[in-house]
Parts: C-alpha cells; structure tokens; sequence
C-alpha cells in the first residue's frame, strides 16, 4: 500500500520529464531594465505558442519576470545547443 | 444714451485692459512653451524600451554576454535621462526669468507710452519755469538758462517778489513800492507799485516772446520759433 503511495507521488514528481515539449523565450524585469534568456520546458497541453507563452508568463512571474516573447517551440533534441546561451535560467522555472 | 458718450477715461481704462491682456499672454505662451518642454523630453524607459525592443527582434541576442551588454546599454541611457531631468529644469528656471523679463518690458513700454502722452500735455501748458537766477550786477535774470536783459529798477521789483516768494508772502502794489523807495508801505502809492510790476512784465513779457516765439535774427528778419507743422489756420 505504501510502497503504490511512493510510486505515484514519484510518478507525478516526474511528470514534468515527460514533457512533449520545450520553449525558449525572452524576459525582462524592470528599473533597472534585466533581461534574461531561458528555456522552459511545458506538458503537450501547452505546446502551442499561444498556451505556452500563457504558461510560461505565469511560471516566470514568481520571480517579477515579465515575458517578452516566446521564440520557438521545440522538442528535446534541440536543449543541446540552447544550454549554453540560456544559462542559469535553463531549465529554471 | 450714455452708450453713445466717449470719454477721456476710456483709454486709460483700455491700457490698464491692454497691460492685462498682454500680461496674460506672455504668461500663457510660456506656459505653454513649458508644457510642451515636458511632455516632449523623453522619459527613463525610452531608452529602456528602445533596448528592450532590440532585444525582442534579434533572434540572434541570446548569449549571456550580449544581453549583459544590453543591459549596460539600458543603465547608461536612464543615467542620460537622469541628466535630461537636470537640464529640463534649468531650461524651466531660464523660461520663468523670461516670462518675468517680458511682463517687465511690457510694463515699461505702457509705462512709456503713458509718460509720453503726459509730457505733450505738459508741452501743450506752456513755459514751465524750472529755474530762476537773478544777478544784480550784470541786471539779468536767467529763466530756464534763458538769458533776459532787464533795467535795474524791473530787477529790483522781480527781487522784491522773489524773497516774499521764497518766505510764501503776497505783496500789494504799496508794499512793493515801498521795499523798493525804502519808505514806509503806509506813505506810499498804490498806482506806483503797478507801474513796477507793468513796466517788469512788459520788459520780461517783451523778451520772453521774443525768444520763444518772434525771434529776431540778426541783418535777416523775424520768423516764429515753432515747428511750422504745428501752424494751423481756421
């Protein structure tokens, strides 16, 4: 019974890395002008820009980011080259 | 009716209106010059927009380090505006001092206007005599730096009037006659003092037309000493 608990609260804590989608956006914060370049990852419910750019002005505002754009929607093949440009805002939020 | 009356106070009223009017002027086309001065001065965030949309429409400005830069650029452009702020209110300061400057010209040319208009009525009264200077010695009496040539008795009259003047006396024919002979005012001729003051008015009257109306210039003739704009005949 405890051992089926387990399982599912790890499943659920891991749902995010079945994600059937990335973005990567640009944000901003402001006086004095930040901005950042990030890439977030979204459940397939959210991979169209329209709902990913909803979900990811959302996730973001926790830390007064606002979202400037998102640039593209890809799948996990294209974190790679991203990672480096994103920085610590990969993967963050 | 006393709609259809014009009177002298009229324009007077109208210059102090005038003086209004154009007071109010100044003040509102400075205000409006300073309203216009700082809607127009771009604010802190136009930098910061400008920056931001830069980054918005490269694609390509995803490094760490380019947006490092933009950042730097957008600090740089608020500290500009700080400096914009400091001199809009210089330009402010200096468009107060102006709007003064321009109420006190206007002030002083109505001012001007007005002494003006004084200064013909005062030409049109007439001879105003702001000096008198009588020397015994040489029998002459200086009216206005005006040179005037009189005998010794009709100086001795304008002498005698001149100290009751100064001490604010009013002197009868007998008591001129009598300051002059050196006789008591009782012994003496009412009709002596007049002949004095005639015979003062007729030499002094004589000359002072001479020179301010009928000169005479010497081995030519007589013309008037005016403007002749200034003849009208009826």
């Amino acid at each position: 019974m405890m051992k089926k608990y387990i399982l599912i609260l790890a499943m659920m804590a891991a749902s995010p890395a079945t994600a059937s989608c990335y973005a990567d956006y640009k944000a901003k914060q402001n006086s004095p002008l930040r901005l950042h370049y990030g890439v977030i990852e979204l459940p397939d419910t959210a991979c169209s820009k329209s709902a990913a750019a909803l979900q990811t002005a959302q996730r973001i505002a926790v830390d007064g980011w606002e979202l400037l754009h998102i640039q593209s929607i890809f799948q996990a093949d294209g974190l790679g080259e991203r990672e480096k440009n994103a920085g610590q805002y990969f993967l963050r939020y | 009716m006393p709609d259809n009356i014009s009177s002298a106070t009229e324009p007077r009223l109208n210059g102090s209106k005038v003086v209004a009017i154009g007071i109010a002027a100044i003040v509102l086309i400075l205000l409006g010059a300073a309203v216009l001065l700082f809607l127009n001065l771009p604010d802190a965030n136009a930098f910061n927009a400008r920056v931001e949309q830069i980054f918005v429409e490269n694609n390509d400005l995803t490094n760490g380090t380019d947006i490092k830069l933009l950042e730097i650029l957008a600090q740089s452009g608020t500290s500009f505006s700080d400096t914009l702020a400091s001199y809009r209110m210089v330009i402010f300061v200096l468009l107060v001092f102006a709007s003064a400057l321009l109420v006190a010209a206007l002030v002083f040319l109505v001012t001007i206007i007005a002494l003006n208009k004084r200064m013909g009525e005062i030409e049109r009264t007439g001879i105003q005599v702001s000096s008198l200077l009588i020397s015994r010695e040489e029998n002459t009496v200086y009216l206005n730096n005006m040179e005037f040539k009189l005998t010794e008795a009709a100086i001795e009259t304008l002498s005698v009037l001149a100290e009751a003047r100064m001490d604010e006396d009013l002197l009868s024919g007998c008591e001129i006659e009598g300051m002059i002979s050196g006789r008591p005012a009782s012994d003496c001729d009412e009709a002596a003092g007049a002949t004095r003051i005639k015979r003062l008015r007729d030499s002094l009257g004589n000359q002072m037309v001479s020179e301010l109306l009928v000169k005479n210039i010497a081995r030519r003739g007589y013309m008037l000493a005016i403007d002749k704009d200034v003849i009208r005949m009826i």
